[in-house]
């Protein structure tokens, strides 16, 4: 009888294992060889001198490459890209608080009808593609034709037009724009954070007296702790992926000024072996590498301290 | 009088916030707003300001044979067979000439070119052959996708759901690393295993599968909502005689439809706007919506209505998509359950 229970027990986790696996399996290939298998993939390549995606000569070169993208002349358009990524990094970093923070203060104070319809609005850019951002900065702070240029002329609000072509003004206009795409999403991620804070405590402070700049200090900002670090994660590694919107402003064509890391990578790994190659794939992966190593280690360390604050707070 | 006070204060306060936040949302308008308006406006006039769409210019009789196909993009085979027209006629002939020698009337010339010298950017777009194609596939990639990739995380999730194992907790933890692994980190090996090792390079398929692998997002949506559903329903299917797959597509499935319905509000634009994936796995002749409007710079040059007509076409989609799905996506944002 004992033997028979336990025998059947076996026979039914056994069988709860191969549903597992069935359910399990097919989207974990998928998802395994297309996000987790690219990094294996790579260090293979990258010991090597591969020029292209086909290569019918490849030598073993040890870590040369993660030498020649400091030499010429590559290291030339590395340090630029390097150099516009992270200024872009922090002022789009800023634009969290800037958008992102103050609308979700403000969505969580006001008691209105006007609420949802507010926030559709305010989301409503993060569902055009980066693309379109790109070209509608085009549109509207063109030297000459920009629409929002015109406007401001018109109204005398500015002397000079905004001349988004000129590389200081496209430093700050152009993470601005990125920053009014992401502006909802991080609304969005801030405002959870916000209702999540237990109302009593906020009555609690509030019957002590305590002024809004008090409770902001002592009550939100530390209550909001998981979702800014979300919010942190998310813009520091999305501000190095930077792309589409890079691609709408001309990244790929004449634009020097928006040609960011992504840019650069996309240029080399995917020109080809042709005369106008500037550096080899192999070369590329490396740069990939160099940077994407640390930027994961970071938000995995981030991540680890979110999940902390979360259980700290439940 | 001291409550009062407050009251009013409360009040003043309400206000303020209000308005900043009517101003914010009015000026996230006007970008969408200028869109729509710089559709209308012909290069030639677009150093010009223009609130509402201008009068627009009309067919000029005196411009000649070939100004038509240089400025507004008229297929001209098209318009000599319309007009009865045989033969060659040289492009340097005025269409005054030209109704004189072919007797047509001017009022059917105007009839017929007014539209194409008044709304050049939205016809030129809704007459290339291209962007029927690009927006057929981009409908099709995008929700066989959609349900694919929803259809499998609803699997993963079944199992994850709770965590029972330790080893799901592992599987869920790799699927939430995909949150900081962007696109264009992976996107050199990626198509070196699907382009080069599969032979997927200038096919759909490989964008399928990129759309459709899962990942943070969709895996914690349906795990979380899964947990949620009572495991009564699952042992009763069990006691029946049921087996796992009948418990999935007779209880499971029909459930998820919430879930399912956030899944798809995030994604959507997503696979919609992708432009990396399409530039690099598709030839041009392939390309989605997104690249497709990136080429146009290319081979519309200064017809920049034209490009500006083409973004505002591959906008209306998603936001009619949006609209559907905000009153639920804004509803669960507000009610503050999109946390982390």
């Amino acid at each position: 009888m004992k033997y028979e229970k336990g025998f059947s027990y076996v026979k039914r986790e056994r069988q709860n294992l191969l549903w597992d696996l069935a359910f399990l399996t097919p989207q974990f290939i998928i998802f395994f060889t297309l996000t987790i298998l690219p990094f294996l993939i790579s260090i293979p390549i990258l010991l090597t001198d591969q020029i292209g995606f086909i290569d019918n000569d490849i030598d073993f070169v040890g870590l040369k490459n993660f030498v020649s993208i400091f030499q010429y002349p590559l290291v030339d358009s590395f340090y630029s890209a390097v150099k516009r990524t992270i200024i872009f990094t922090i002022i789009n970093y800023a634009t969290v608080y800037i958008f992102g923070m103050t609308l979700a203060l403000l969505m969580y104070e006001i008691k209105s009808r006007w609420k949802k319809p507010f926030f559709t609005i305010i989301y409503l850019p993060y569902m055009i593609s980066g693309l379109g951002i790109g070209l509608i900065m085009l549109l509207l702070f063109s030297r000459d034709t920009g629409s929002l240029n015109l406007l401001l002329l018109k109204l005398g609000l500015i002397e000079n037009a905004v001349d988004i072509k000129d590389p200081r003004v496209s430093s700050w206009l152009f993470p601005l724009m990125v920053g009014w795409r992401y502006a909802g999403f991080n609304m969005a991620i801030f405002l959870g954070g916000l209702l999540a804070i237990p109302t009593e405590t906020i009555h609690a402070s509030r019957v002590d007296g305590a002024n809004y700049l008090q409770r902001l200090r002592h009550i939100y900002f530390p209550q909001m702790s998981a979702s800014i670090i979300v919010a942190t994660v998310l813009c520091l590694i999305g501000s190095w992926g930077v792309f589409d919107e890079a691609v709408g402003m001309g990244a790929l064509t004449s634009n020097s000024n928006v040609r960011f890391f992504s840019i650069l990578l996309f240029k080399i790994g995917f020109a080809g072996s042709g005369a106008s190659q500037s550096g080899t794939l192999a070369e590329a992966m490396a740069m990939s590498m160099t940077i994407n190593i640390p930027l994961l280690i970071v938000g995995i360390l981030l991540g680890r301290l979110q999940q902390k604050f979360n259980a700290y707070m439940e | 009088m001291k409550s009062s006070k407050r009251i009013t204060k409360k009040k003043i306060a309400g206000i303020i916030i209000s308005t900043v936040l009517l101003a914010y949302s009015v000026t996230s308008i006007i970008p969408f707003y200028f869109l729509g308006i710089r559709s209308f406006i012909p290069t030639i006039r677009s150093t010009e300001f223009h609130l509402i769409p201008p009068e627009l210019d009309k067919f000029n009789i005196k411009s000649t044979y070939g100004d038509l196909a240089t400025y507004y993009n008229v297929d001209l085979r098209e318009a000599k067979k319309a007009f009865g027209i045989s033969g060659y006629i040289d492009p340097n002939l005025t269409w005054e000439e030209i109704s004189e020698e072919y007797n047509i009337p001017r009022e059917k010339l105007e009839a017929y070119f007014n539209p194409y010298v008044k709304y050049n950017g939205w016809i030129t777009i809704l007459t290339d052959e291209r962007i029927l194609h690009s927006i057929v596939m981009t409908v099709i990639l995008t929700f066989s996708s959609l349900i694919t990739g929803g259809l499998f995380s609803i699997m993963t999730g079944s199992v994850l759901a709770g965590f029972k194992k330790k080893w799901h907790s592992w599987i869920y933890n790799m699927y939430l690393l995909e949150m900081i692994i962007t696109p264009v980190m992976i996107i050199l090996p990626v198509y070196m295993i699907l382009g080069v090792f599969f032979g997927l390079g200038n096919s759909y398929w490989s964008i399928f599968l990129i759309f459709a692998k899962g990942g943070a997002l969709p895996v914690m949506v349906f795990t979380s909502y899964i947990a949620s559903i009572p495991g009564s329903l699952r042992e009763s299917v069990e006691i029946d005689g049921g087996n796992r797959l009948q418990y999935f597509i007779h209880i499971l499935l029909p459930l998820t439809k919430v879930p399912f319905a956030t899944y798809a509000a995030i994604k959507f634009p997503k696979f919609w706007n992708d432009l990396l994936q399409g530039l690099v796995f598709l030839n041009e002749k392939k390309y989605t919506i997104t690249p497709l409007i990136s080429s146009l710079q290319g081979s519309y040059t200064t017809n920049f209505q034209a490009i500006y007509a083409g973004l505002a076409l591959s906008i209306i989609p998603v936001i009619l998509i949006y609209m559907i799905f905000q009153n639920l996506f804004v509803q669960s944002a507000l009610s503050g359950s999109l946390k982390g």
